[in-house]
């Protein structure tokens, strides 16, 4: 209806309609909508009429760009707090990470994002406020989007080295002599890869779930802003299109992951299912 | 010296009601709100415009004079009704596949677990935007998007638990004495299912204020001038700058009311011991 304008001519509405495809019933439609993804066609938008597939090319790359600059600060973040927090169980530092990751689990992306865009880019003008360019625009977004994804792998990181800490080789290693930085980096860290490498993996589709707001709200070029674009002006093949771009995405990621485990450790067979 | 040994309980009960208390305690009084005397909360005073916090507005007003305590306040009813309505809700279905499931195995393990499957590889809240554009905006449609992203934790918490009962012994006795599947199923292992459902429950909830408030954000859910949390912080989103608290308090509450939540489940979390870190 808002395609052709509120006193447009039935013969208009119509001929949209057939355009559209929407005279056909509910089944024809969905089996319209497979047959053209199969051709890998998303349909053109109902506002811009360009298509969708194009769109998505060009701006997936911003959002890949957005998410790796987020993982770069969360993974390291992450691994390093979850770590202090193992080593110094029950202690002070413990206490602290335990509060700080409760709070970046609780803390809405939204809200945060508009805080430190309030803080650090309004009131301190360290960074511009939004927009698509260079590294200093990028700061931000990720900052942002890398919070609750920091929260969880620190967990995470925690319990795996407090497991491996209590399993009895790590004693035979203290027995042997071997210095704490030794057996940190030997027989800790290489034990406590995979899970921090699963949780990486799965905690992908956070990004792309915080990749909607944050890009919203600082303006970065990606396709989570073309989500959002498309679900304020109801532009459905948009939005199924940045949906099933977004969930590919997320199975590819997956995949990536368990194929990586066979390289961590090459007791993982890949196929096992198999035997 | 050896390690004291601690009861789970120790300690821990202030842990636990202290979070829940709070939500308690705000969920009440959005609730009789209307019997407080405070503004309501979309009550447009164009004479008090994008007033500071004082003492008539503890937090301010917003751009059409409204009181943002009052709506902050009458907040709270949406944001965690809709959290609490959808665990209850998806709860429920992940229950009851978790069990069918488990108890029956076979072919129809196969299907449901690939439902499963199919729901969990999308991103969740992308799933949710999608639902949500579909059917008509409003706090049934948060509630339908939660619930149907976020059943299947549910159901594959519940099914692993089953596949251990089942085989237990009681279950081979009830059997025995001639008891047929529904009444093992609805009497023998979906009471000892119960405890793990509600503490998931209890896990997911943090996750589920913050869905329902992302969602009102991005204009999913409850309609204007109805307030809600997200609503009011897209709303007045333009004049952070100059009026910061129109968005800083309805972001407080947010926080506040998922922190809660999510300290609330973890001390559930730690009474589970170890079968606690896997969830």
């Amino acid at each position: 209806m808002s395609l052709a304008g509120e006193r447009a001519h039935p013969e208009i509405i119509e001929n949209i309609k057939k355009e559209m495809g929407i005279d056909k019933g509910f089944i024809r439609q969905y089996a319209g909508y497979l047959k053209l993804l199969l051709q890998g066609n998303f349909g053109t938008s109902y506002y811009t009429n360009r298509d969708v597939l194009k769109d998505i090319t060009a701006k997936f790359p911003n959002t890949i760009v957005l998410a790796f600059a987020a993982m770069l600060i969360a993974v390291p973040a992450g691994t390093a707090l979850g770590f202090m927090a193992a080593y110094r169980k029950d202690g002070f530092i413990d206490k602290c990470v335990n509060a700080v990751s409760l709070a970046g689990l609780s803390i809405p992306v939204f809200w945060s994002a508009i805080m430190i865009m309030l803080l650090l880019s309004l009131k301190l003008k360290l960074f511009p406020p939004s927009g698509t360019g260079d590294a200093r625009f990028l700061v931000l977004p990720a900052l942002v989007l890398s919070i609750p994804a920091a929260a969880t792998l620190a967990r995470i990181t925690r319990i795996t080295v407090l497991d491996i800490l209590r399993m009895p080789y790590i004693n035979t290693a203290k027995a042997k002599g071997l210095s704490s930085l030794n057996i940190s980096a030997v027989h800790v860290l290489k034990n406590a890869i995979i899970p921090i490498v699963t949780i990486i993996g799965l905690d992908f589709g956070s990004y792309l779930n915080g990749a909607v707001v944050t890009e919203t709200i600082f303006g970065w070029d990606g396709l989570g802003r073309f989500t959002m674009d498309g679900i304020i002006k109801r532009d459905y093949p948009v939005i199924l299109g940045c949906v099933i771009t977004g969930t590919v995405v997320f199975v590819l990621v997956n995949l990536i992951t368990d194929i990586a485990y066979h390289f961590l450790d090459p007791r993982i067979r890949l196929d096992a299912g198999k035997n | 010296m050896p390690e004291k040994i601690k009861s789970p309980e120790s300690g821990n009960n202030l842990k636990l009601l202290l979070p829940a208390g709070i939500i308690m305690f705000l969920f009440v009084i959005s609730i009789v709100a209307p019997f407080l005397s405070i503004y309501a909360p979309n009550k447009i005073d164009l004479d008090s415009i994008k007033e500071s916090p004082g003492m008539n507005h503890p937090f301010g007003t917003d751009s059409k004079g409204r009181d943002v305590f009052s709506r902050v306040i009458y907040g709270a009813k949406t944001s965690i009704g809709v959290a609490v309505a959808a665990a209850f809700v998806s709860a429920f279905i992940g229950f009851f596949v978790g069990i069918v499931s488990g108890y029956f195995g076979g072919r129809l393990d196969t299907v449901l677990m690939s439902a499963t499957d199919f729901i969990l590889s999308f991103p969740s809240l992308l799933l949710a935007i999608a639902i949500s554009v579909v059917l008509p905006p409003g706090i049934y449609t948060v509630m339908i998007a939660i619930s149907t992203v976020s059943w299947t934790s549910f159901a594959r918490l519940i099914r692993g638990h089953v596949l251990t009962l089942r085989d237990m012994p009681f279950v081979d006795a009830a059997r025995a004495v001639g008891c047929g599947d529904l009444r093992i199923l609805l009497l023998h292992i979906a009471p000892l299912c119960v405890p793990l459902g509600l503490i998931m429950m209890g896990i997911k909830m943090g996750g589920f204020v913050l869905t329902e408030a992302t969602l009102s954000f991005l204009g999913l859910g409850a309609q204007p001038p109805a307030p809600t949390w997200g609503s009011m912080i897209s709303a007045n989103r333009a004049y952070v700058l100059t009026e910061p608290w129109m968005v800083i308090f309805p972001g407080l509450a947010i926080f506040i009311t998922a922190l809660c939540f999510n300290m609330a489940g973890e001390s559930l979390k730690d009474r589970l011991g170890a079968t606690g870190d896997r969830l």
